[in-house]
């Protein structure tokens, strides 16, 4: 017989229910996101320095321009006090590999986080790492996606540099989740639950996300105007841009089409609300929805779905109650290829 | 220079007269684990007197059970080889094991390897260099080519792993050599001492899917590439052989050649 774990007063010795982790992209967003069961927010800063040096390709949060990152370091303050002000944690993305160069000038940003009330950074690289105990940070260190740990001796390797939280690959299986926090009991697991399910493994994907043309943000790019009025110029460094690597329309030497899976559809996104309770059984407590740039409607929508499924799961309901659940706030029916961890059979589909 | 190549996919074949062989997989365990008898290839190692080096991917806990076995192996059969670490599990794993020389894998040095980032600084792959385009909300706005900033540019040549306190860490671990892959920007490495680096020719790994393809096209192409694209197994390349200017001065001091890769 299974038992249904109460996610209110969960069985796990010393465990949590679970908590809504949700992109924030505005410091108004904070309240908003608060408000609709969001537990956590996380961001990504762009401030005009790092772009004058090193453009706005994702070089700092694997996120490129303005649309996902904050345009400030002001900005960022005003999130790290939306977010205490609304009693939610709130960690930085600064979760890419960067050059000894760069570390000192992330390393500040870390630390202008933390003293605006940031709580936590979001983080995969050794150099920053080590900064950040240099400087005595007490922000807690959540390792990044990007740093593709996918066994519990990663997990031991990154404990050596402060770790506190793991976010786990999203191509990794529940079962092999498990199996990773199962070796690990003093540290936090979070997964991908919603959004942004890429063919290639973040962690070892090299291709660059750049800015797209035409774009439907107009307001986020920093223009520059003739004195007569005359068209607005943005200035790139890249004009073949053709989208990141998932997304090029590569064809073979035959001319032949290479297919490559659909785009995420904010419409159908990726999944995980079925296995909800898997993943608690595998000590996942933290629900990560993707979805740094996504318009405010969207997110909200995203983090009140997540809320509602947590519901349903903690009240014992099956697969097809939660699929309902889903065309219900979607529109348009679950199917396989939106399932995150797809290790169930979707009968009928 | 000591010059090395790789063993010849699933039979294991070695090169003629290479003092050292890389053999394993770089994103694949079960191209790994399916491998030959790993009894039988190291017999031939020994009667040909060729180093191993042997290359692994990233791996779950029960693939990391799977391939510390054969690490074994090769320990009892061949006394001191080469570990490519891809996982930092693993070189955590390794720390303990006296006969093994853990290296510092392609995908965990933190090269930039888009082969579109070195074309951030190529003005005639960048023509037009003024497009008009439209928002999706009408505003029309100019699109303008701008060189990038020698900043950029330097850093687009850097790792994200020869940071000195950086390496003195993975120094506990009983690492001491890295592997970096031709890179079309350029490489400019600053090894702490007792460091050294493996430069891989000709291909450059750039994006690893959890699967590999079934029935897609080898080659990739797309005219905003500066170079073509193909896929092997679960992963996408690019060739690159050009060279890279004063690779002793860098650290590097052996090159690492597949020969076969297309």
């Amino acid at each position: 017989m299974s038992v249904t774990p109460d996610l209110r007063d969960p069985p796990v010795p010393g465990g949590d229910g679970f908590r809504i982790v949700a992109p924030a992209d505005h410091p108004e967003e904070v309240p908003a996101l608060a408000e609709a069961g969001a537990d956590e927010v996380y961001v990504g800063v762009l401030p005009p320095s790092w772009s004058e040096r090193y453009g706005d390709w994702d070089c700092i949060s694997r996120r490129q321009g303005n649309i996902a990152n904050l345009a400030s370091i002001e900005q960022m303050q005003h999130v790290a006090e939306q977010a205490g002000a609304a009693g939610l944690k709130a960690s930085l993305a600064l979760n890419v590999r960067y050059t000894a160069g760069q570390v000192p000038e992330v390393a500040d940003l870390a630390v202008a986080w933390e003293e605006a009330g940031g709580t936590a950074v979001i983080l995969s690289s050794l150099g920053l790492l080590v900064r950040l105990q240099q400087l005595g940070s007490r922000l807690a260190r959540h390792i990044s996606i990007l740093a593709n740990v996918t066994n519990s001796q990663a997990v031991a390797f990154y404990r050596e540099f402060g770790a506190t939280r793991v976010i786990l690959p999203r191509e990794l299986t529940v079962a092999e989740m498990a199996a990773v926090a199962s070796m690990q009991p003093d540290i936090e697991f979070e997964a991908m639950t919603l959004n942004e399910k890429c063919r290639f493994i973040d962690g070892l994907c090299g291709f660059y996300h750049g800015t797209t043309f035409p774009d439907d943000a107009a307001s986020v790019f920093d223009y520059e105007r003739s004195g007569r009025g005359g068209t607005p110029v943005v200035h790139s460094q890249d004009l073949c841009y053709a989208g990141h690597g998932c997304q090029v329309p590569f064809v073979d030497e035959l001319g032949r089409a290479i297919p490559q899976p659909p785009r995420d559809d904010v419409n159908r996104p990726a999944c995980a609300a079925c296995d909800l309770m898997p993943l608690y059984e595998a000590r996942v407590r933290l629900l990560k929805i993707g979805g740094r740039g996504l318009p405010t409607g969207l997110k909200l929508r995203a983090v009140s779905f997540l809320r509602r499924a947590c519901e349903l799961a903690l009240d014992g309901s099956d697969v097809a109650e939660m699929r309902d659940h889903y065309e219900r706030t979607f529109g348009r029916s679950c199917d396989g290829a939106s399932c995150y961890y797809p290790s169930r059979v979707f009968a009928g589909d | 220079m000591e010059i090395a190549y790789w063993a010849e996919g699933d039979s294991g074949r070695l090169p003629d007269n290479a003092g050292r062989v890389y053999w394993g997989h770089e994103t694949c365990v079960e191209r790994l684990l399916s491998a030959f008898d790993v009894d039988d290839f190291s017999i031939r190692l020994r009667d040909t007197d060729t180093r191993l080096t042997f290359v692994t991917p990233s791996l779950t806990d029960k693939e990391m059970s799977q391939v510390c076995r054969l690490v074994d192996t090769f320990s009892s059969s061949l006394g001191c080889f080469e570990v490519v670490c891809n996982d930092w599990g693993l070189l955590h794993w390794l720390t303990d094991r006296q006969s093994v020389e853990p290296t510092i894998g392609r995908f965990l040095v933190g090269q930039a390897t888009d082969p579109r980032l070195a074309a951030f600084d190529m003005p005639d792959r960048q023509l037009p260099h003024e497009r008009t385009v439209s928002h999706a909300d009408g505003t029309l706005v100019a699109l303008r080519y701008r060189r990038p900033p020698k900043s950029l540019m330097t850093h687009l040549r850097e790792c994200a792993i020869d940071i000195p306190e950086v390496l003195s860490f993975l120094s506990r671990f009983g690492a001491r050599r890295l592997e970096v892959s031709n890179v079309l920007q350029g490489i400019r490495l600053k090894l702490a001492r007792g460091w050294r680096a493996s430069l891989h020719l000709p291909e450059v790994p750039v994006a690893v899917a959890r699967d590999a393809w079934s029935d897609e096209g080898n080659q990739w192409l797309h005219p905003t590439f500066p170079v073509h694209l193909h896929r092997r197994d679960n992963t996408v390349f690019f060739c690159n052989n050009g060279k890279q200017e004063d690779l002793p001065a860098q650290g590097i001091d052996r090159l690492v050649y597949r020969t076969t890769s297309l």
